[in-house]
């Protein structure tokens, strides 16, 4: 399985170490230093977007630490994905079809 | 050139949500929106907002006949921040009224030598201004070396309804 290849561009340019990781078949995508609002903590954190359905959500992100100091959000999910530990907050897009950029820019917005 | 402004409706929810905090003396609210540029395939270039930096409230200044006026520092600091993360960057505002937001003359007239200090700081990556209102949003930016703006600046509020605004139009 892989991921339309404009979204990778589009993706790279806003984080430049975006890289795809696999597990199970399925593609991920790695940022792997995702700086947040001064008023969280931690303020940097690497992301695993999750660009397809898993868990009964149609996409996920995955963060490597629970982040405080921003919005209230439902921290419902620990997890390991490719050989490392994640969480993740419960969340389901609207949008039917979103870009790799749109969910990590959705999540982050959420979150903080 | 064309651009588009494409950004998650939650993000902009977030900067509208800042900009409507009242200030001790300021009758609105400016930042920063940072982006990054990408283009695909020969398409149209689109900033991606990947950062919001609200002015800290020591960096108003009073000043009649204009609803907000900020201070060197907070322009510096917009400048640090674009040179330190090469970044693209639209100071933003917002009007209150529902529907297309309408940059002022004083907008008009102040914009180019604020995009100036951001061209001379980052003079590599377009820059230019965002204007929310609370259902909408419309953008001047400022293509790589132009004194004046691309006019026809697409903002693509991405989410349920989707928005897709320019100056004098809504297409979505």
């Amino acid at each position: 399985m892989s991921l339309p290849k404009d979204q990778l561009v589009i993706i790279k340019s806003v984080w430049p170490d975006a890289q795809l990781v696999e597990e199970g078949g399925k593609p991920f995508v790695l940022l792997a230093s995702v700086r947040l609002p001064d008023r969280c903590t931690p303020k940097i954190v690497a992301c695993l977007i999750c660009p397809h359905e898993r868990d009964g959500y149609p996409c996920r992100l995955f963060l490597s630490e629970r982040v405080t100091g921003g919005k209230p959000v439902n921290w419902n999910t620990s997890t390991a994905i490719a050989e490392r530990s994640w969480q993740a907050f419960s969340l389901k897009l609207s949008n039917p079809t979103p870009t790799l950029y749109d969910i990590a820019h959705h999540f982050l917005g959420a979150l903080a | 050139m064309k651009f588009k402004v494409r950004a998650a409706s939650q993000f902009l929810d977030n900067v509208r949500r800042d900009l409507t905090r009242p200030h001790a003396f300021a009758f609105e609210r400016v930042g920063f929106v940072y982006a990054r540029e990408a283009v695909v395939d020969g398409g149209p270039s689109l900033l991606l907002p990947f950062a919001y930096a609200p002015v800290a409230d020591a960096h108003y200044m009073p000043k009649e006949g204009v609803g907000a006026c900020i201070s060197g520092d907070a322009i510096r600091e917009a400048m640090a921040f674009i040179l330190r993360e090469d970044a693209c960057v639209l100071h933003t505002h917002m009007h209150e009224n529902v529907g297309m937001p309408k940059f002022s003359r004083v907008d008009v007239r102040n914009y180019p030598g604020v995009v100036r200090a951001f061209q001379n700081t980052r003079p590599d990556r377009p820059h230019g201004a965002l204007l929310l209102s609370r259902d909408a949003a419309v953008a001047r930016v400022w293509p790589v070396g132009a004194a004046e703006p691309v006019m026809d600046s697409l903002v693509i509020s991405v989410g349920r309804p989707m928005g897709i605004f320019s100056e004098g139009a809504i297409y979505g």
